[in-house]
């Protein structure tokens, strides 16, 4: 891609573990982007590399993050069992039996008779015992960490619940867990947050986050994590090793740096406790998502950045929502738009219209194609070579649309931005939480209003006023007092949100409580 | 002047369409060519203005910001008329204008001549938006942002601008090193709400930082003691003419300097400016023009002189009231939005609020053995706006339930809006309680905010204890999540170190209202304009709550059961930034009480009567 900085190291087609039957949006936007991930899970995934990397000493290394990058992941199959795996029946013994050598002598053997995931020798929950007073102020502590249930109210499998990220102790990966041995499948973690890791670990500020990181979350200095660690046997968890498919196309892409400059700010500000992590996994979220989209702008060949025109919710539909829905459809379909023409290189390639007979054509084409995206006409339907893209375009069209074409959707819907509040048909609507969370990244102590609206257009593309509504559709006239209304509304939804002054009738500026 | 000539002229301040930036200019020529002086009185501003060009103090340059009203072109001219300056220059078309003028000698310098350049309307000399600055303009703009750091420069500025438009000019200019120091300091001073900072040549006076409250004083004494009235009441003809016994205008004018009119009215003033809401000069004088004139019907919503035989004949007169003319009642719904003072006191939904009480007085008052003695006073009494035959018909028809199509009483209920509306001037403080004036407002604490929190802070007395607690157990529900009825300790709770959770069932710190050996108490204190709560971790260190008169009924119905995050999401997000604000406070202080080898948490429960229980739980490591 001429304007982003290639990575040099390439998946080899012949090494093991490698089996995609077709490597296109993998080549260009990585393996891989996935759909079924939230921002939560694709945030939980990225500490997981990313506290295995500060043990070792290298967190956000540049060289380390080259393909093939591993990373260890651990499983705290025995803190998973307490939290998640009937919940209830530590509440109910607690109740049951007022003496606490009694509820113990009843729990433990139930326990390690219900324990899954775990072989015979490790069931023994027995260290809990020495590490608590009674069995009631265990349990009050199980019943309080569950109140910090992260995305508490989905209705995932147990093993794929997680707790709120105190600190390393409360870092594992996702897992299907139904016998003694726990299978990792790529469901609920499907490399977004790994894929986020190391365009963190590639970025201009990679050193500086390396730094400030860390305090926050990864040296679990806390007393929380400590408990997390009291709950664990503190043996007999096997980290396993992970990451080797994962592949990240460029090594230095405008993007890597938005979303590390974003980060920083956002740690760098005064928030207390462990208040800045939702701000960072909403931030994290909606960098794949630019990152995706400005990737495909550019494959696409577009001249101008894409841009997102955001309703602030209206009572009734009007200009602004039209032009938000059209805004999200265009940038929705623009990965295909970019498939199709990353699809039609193939045509360009020298040997595609190489001379021959029939099945020569085919031959030399299908050549080309496995070359280019590693895929073959497996079952040899394929008769006449001029049909071979066409096949090959609708199995690449379908797959797309399955989940990378789902990708903006599905992240801008998780982290706020993209909503079908108010009317039937999704648009850009951003939440509360997506307001402070940009808010947050991108104010030093206080901006003029009109200003902020300039800044968030040239950062990441949001269109709410006027102005910005001219300057990301040039070729058409706007109307002005619809832009005007939206770009007031989203005054009073930030002084709302506490997060605007109103100096007088002729200025506002939109203030960062938390910059130091 | 004739008293027709003084009301004609009147009307130009009231709420008829004018063009804003020349509105000081318009009024002072027609003053001149009627005749008639205009209202004036010294600007609450003036005397701190004149100090900056006063003998004896170091000169530097001055900017007037402001909302549209404030008079700033005003004090403008007054500086103008100090330093000497040509009145016929001033009265000219041009808003930029120099002056040649001598600074004095201080004690540390000679004296200086110095050349002053006046802005009197920077919106009018800008150039307009998207166009280039003249090199002229430009040279200007770029001395005053250089003189603000030279101290010995030869140029002062006197410029007068709204704040947005100085913002916007100042950003328009070339981003040179003097143009970006500037504008970080215009900003700083601005947001920080000071006059001057250290290195800065620069006064600002930001004229929409006075009280309201005090300027209502001031215009109004200006507006009643008019010689245009006195000619009024000289020319009396009959008592259906301008200013005869039945005439409204005279009757507003009259119950105008009613005090406890004047109370209610400045109390409504005096609680805009504690919720941040400031009313310029001249919208109180549109305010005060539109009570005494306004009229549904009359032309342009406002009465002449030849129009109140009229109204008087064609009994129209109680579309006069000044109860209703205060809150722009005479005026078409979309001009009333439009106008700031209105918008203001539309907040305090008068007239649309109610009680049973208030109600019943006024729909039943007559006939009933214990209401009956208010309905006469307050209602039937008032010849002018009171129980008229339009109002006592279409009681009648709304109780009696006659009309099929519902358009009397419809009716009715835009009398009693009138009604309600008129009450909130007329209950007596005796009676106030016992009628619960203030829950004709949206703001119910509104007056316990005036004379129980404001009036002893103003006056350097300590705020009753219940008030204090009261305020500290809506924050404690606010903290915590839950129904918690403890008002001597604020809890700082959270969610296992998440403090923006909906419900907190840790216990991170309490705080005693009672001042402690350690220096941590809670205070009400008064910062000069704004009750301020200060919460005292230690003796030095605290987190300030700025109490507005909207955060003070939040906290108080939430104490009294409202939902904290349904009843208003602004001040529920505020509170929660203050407890950021206390927690970060608290972070230097709750570093290290864990005993070696073990960890502990603090539990809190509330239990049914509302208190609260912790309970301390240790982990050993």
């Amino acid at each position: 891609m001429k304007y982003y900085t290639p990575t040099t190291r390439i998946p080899n087609w012949t090494e093991a573990g490698r089996d995609e039957d077709i490597w296109l949006e993998e080549q260009f936007w990585g393996h891989r982007l996935w759909d079924g991930q939230s921002p939560w899970l694709t945030f939980l995934e990225f500490l997981c590399v990313a506290a295995f990397a500060h043990t070792e000493g290298y967190l956000f290394d540049f060289d380390k993050s080259q393909y093939p990058s591993q990373y260890k992941a651990y499983g705290r199959v025995h803190l998973r069992n307490l939290l998640f795996n009937n919940e209830q029946q530590i509440a109910r013994i607690a109740q049951t039996y007022e003496d606490s050598a009694a509820a113990w002598a009843n729990w433990l053997p139930w326990i390690s008779s219900h324990a899954r995931g775990l072989h015979a020798a490790d069931r023994d929950f027995g260290y809990l015992r020495a590490r608590f007073e009674s069995f009631q102020e265990f349990a009050t502590l199980i019943k309080a960490l569950l109140s910090c249930v992260v995305e508490g109210d989905s209705n995932k499998r147990w093993s794929s619940r997680f707790i709120f990220p105190f600190g390393p102790a409360a870092i594992f990966e996702d897992l299907s867990i139904k016998t003694e041995d726990p299978q990792r499948d790529y469901v609920n973690f499907g490399r977004s947050g790994e894929l986020l890791y190391h365009m963190l670990a590639r970025s201009k500020f990679r050193q500086e986050l390396a730094h400030a990181l860390p305090p926050r979350i990864l040296t679990g200095d806390n007393k929380w994590n400590r408990l997390l660690e009291c709950l664990q046997p503190g043996s007999g968890d096997q980290a396993r090793t992970r990451g080797d498919a994962t592949f990240l196309p460029y090594d230095a892409h405008p993007i890597f740096d938005l979303i590390s400059e974003d980060w920083l700010q956002l740690l760098s500000r005064s928030l207390p406790g462990f208040d800045v992590i939702p701000y960072l996994v909403t931030s994290g979220a909606f960098g794949l998502l630019l990152y995706q989209l400005h990737t495909s702008a550019t494959i696409a060949g577009w001249d101008d950045k894409p841009s997102l025109i955001c309703e602030v919710v209206a009572p009734r539909k009007g200009l602004v929502r039209e032009l938000s829905i059209e805004s999200y459809e265009e940038n929705a379909f623009l990965s295909l738009d970019a498939l199709d023409k990353l699809i039609a290189s193939a045509e360009a390639h020298p040997e595609w219209s190489s001379p021959g007979s029939p099945g020569d054509r085919l031959n030399s084409r299908s050549r080309v194609l496995e070359e280019l995206f590693r895929w073959k006409d497996k079952d040899s339907r394929i008769r006449d070579p001029d049909d071979l893209l066409k096949e090959f375009r609708a199995v690449a069209r379908e797959r797309h649309s399955r989940h990378f074409g789902q990708v903006h959707r599905s992240f801008g819907r998780g982290i706020g931005l993209v909503s079908k509040r108010g009317t039937n048909r999704l648009r850009y609507a951003p939440t509360d939480h997506f307001l402070k969370c940009v808010v947050f990244a991108t104010v030093n102590k206080r901006v003029e209003f009109g200003e902020f609206l300039a800044r968030l257009y040239e950062r990441y593309g949001l269109v709410f006023g006027v102005r910005q509504a001219q300057q990301s559709r040039p070729r058409e006239s706007i109307d002005k007092k619809p832009f005007e209304q939206n770009a007031l509304r989203l005054e009073q939804r930030l002084s709302s949100l506490g997060l605007l002054k109103r100096l007088s009738d002729a200025c506002a500026y939109v203030e960062n409580p938390y910059a130091v | 002047m004739t008293g027709e000539e003084w009301i004609s002229f009147l009307r130009l301040y009231g709420p008829i369409p004018t063009k804003d930036n020349l509105y000081d200019e318009n009024l002072s020529r027609r003053s001149r060519r009627a005749g008639i002086r205009q209202i004036l009185f010294t600007h609450p501003y003036e005397a701190r203005v004149k100090q900056s060009f006063a003998a004896g103090s170091s000169w530097g340059s001055v900017i007037l910001t402001g909302t549209a009203g404030d008079g700033k072109t005003f004090l403008c001219g007054r500086i103008w008329e100090l330093l000497n300056g040509d009145l016929a220059k001033w009265a000219g078309q041009s808003p930029y204008l120099k002056l040649e003028v001598t600074q004095p000698p201080t004690a540390s310098a000679a004296s200086r001549e110095l050349t002053l350049h006046v802005v009197r309307d920077l919106s009018g000399w800008v150039p307009p938006q998207g166009s280039d600055w003249p090199d002229d303009k430009r040279a200007i703009m770029l001395n005053l942002c250089r003189s603000l750091f030279d101290p010995a420069s030869c140029d002062i500025f006197l410029v007068a601008a709204n704040d947005g438009q100085l913002g916007e000019t100042l950003r328009r200019l070339p981003e040179e090193p003097d143009v970006l120091r500037a504008r970080e300091a215009v900003e700083e001073l601005l947001v920080s709400d000071r006059e001057r900072m250290d290195g800065v040549c620069l006064s600002l006076f930001n004229l929409s930082r006075g009280s309201s409250a005090e300027l209502f004083d001031l215009a109004l004494e200006a507006f009643q003691s008019h010689e245009g009235w006195a000619q009024c009441r000289a020319e009396v003809r009959a008592p259906d003419h301008l200013f005869g016994s039945e005439c409204p205008i005279r009757r507003n004018l009259e119950l105008l300097s009613e005090p406890l009119v004047c109370k209610r009215l400045r109390a409504l003033l005096e609680l805009c400016d504690q919720n941040g809401l400031h009313v310029p000069v001249r919208q109180i004088l549109i305010l005060l023009t539109n009570a005494v004139l306004g009229h549904i019907k009359a032309p342009q919503h406002l009465m002449t002189a030849a129009e109140v035989p009229k109204i008087i004949s064609e009994g129209t007169r109680r579309l006069a009231s000044l109860y209703s003319n205060i809150f722009g009642g005479n005026l078409p719904e979309g001009r009333r939005a439009n106008i700031a003072i209105f918008d203001y006191l539309e907040r305090f939904q008068i007239g649309r609020e109610t009680t049973n009480r208030v109600d019943n007085i006024l729909i039943f008052g007559e006939s009933h053995e214990q209401l009956n003695e208010q309905f006469n006073t307050w209602v039937k009494a008032d010849r002018f706006y009171g129980a008229d035959p339009t109002y006592l018909a279409a009681r009648k028809a709304y109780i009696e339930g006659s009309d099929e199509n519902g358009e009397a009483g419809e009716e009715f209920l835009k009398l009693l809006v009138a009604q309600r509306q008129a009450l909130f001037f007329k209950v007596p403080d005796a009676q106030s309680d016992d009628v619960k004036l203030w829950d004709l407002t949206v703001f119910r604490y509104g007056g316990e905010y005036l004379d129980h929190i404001l009036t002893p802070l103003r006056n350097n007395r300590t705020v009753r204890r219940g008030l204090l607690g009261r305020l500290v157990k809506g924050i404690n529900r606010i903290f915590t999540g839950m129904l918690a009825n403890s008002d001597n300790e604020i809890y700082v709770a959270t969610s296992a170190s998440l403090s923006q959770a909906r419900v907190s069932r840790f216990l991170e710190e309490r705080i005693s209202v009672t001042r402690k050996h350690t220096g941590e108490r809670i205070e009400l204190v008064f910062d000069g304009r704004r009750p301020l709560l200060k919460v005292f971790v230690a003796e030095d260190a605290s987190a300030d709550f700025s109490l507005t008169l909207t955060r003070y009924e939040y906290l108080s119905r939430v104490a009294e059961g409202a939902m904290p995050s349904s009843f208003s999401k602004e001040c529920f997000e505020d509170v929660m930034a203050f407890k950021s604000q206390l927690m970060r406070k608290l972070q230097g202080r709750s570093a290290s009480f864990a005993r070696e080898g073990e960890i502990t948490f603090t539990t809190l429960e509330i239990d049914g009567a509302g208190i609260a229980r912790d309970r301390q739980i240790a982990v050993l490591l």
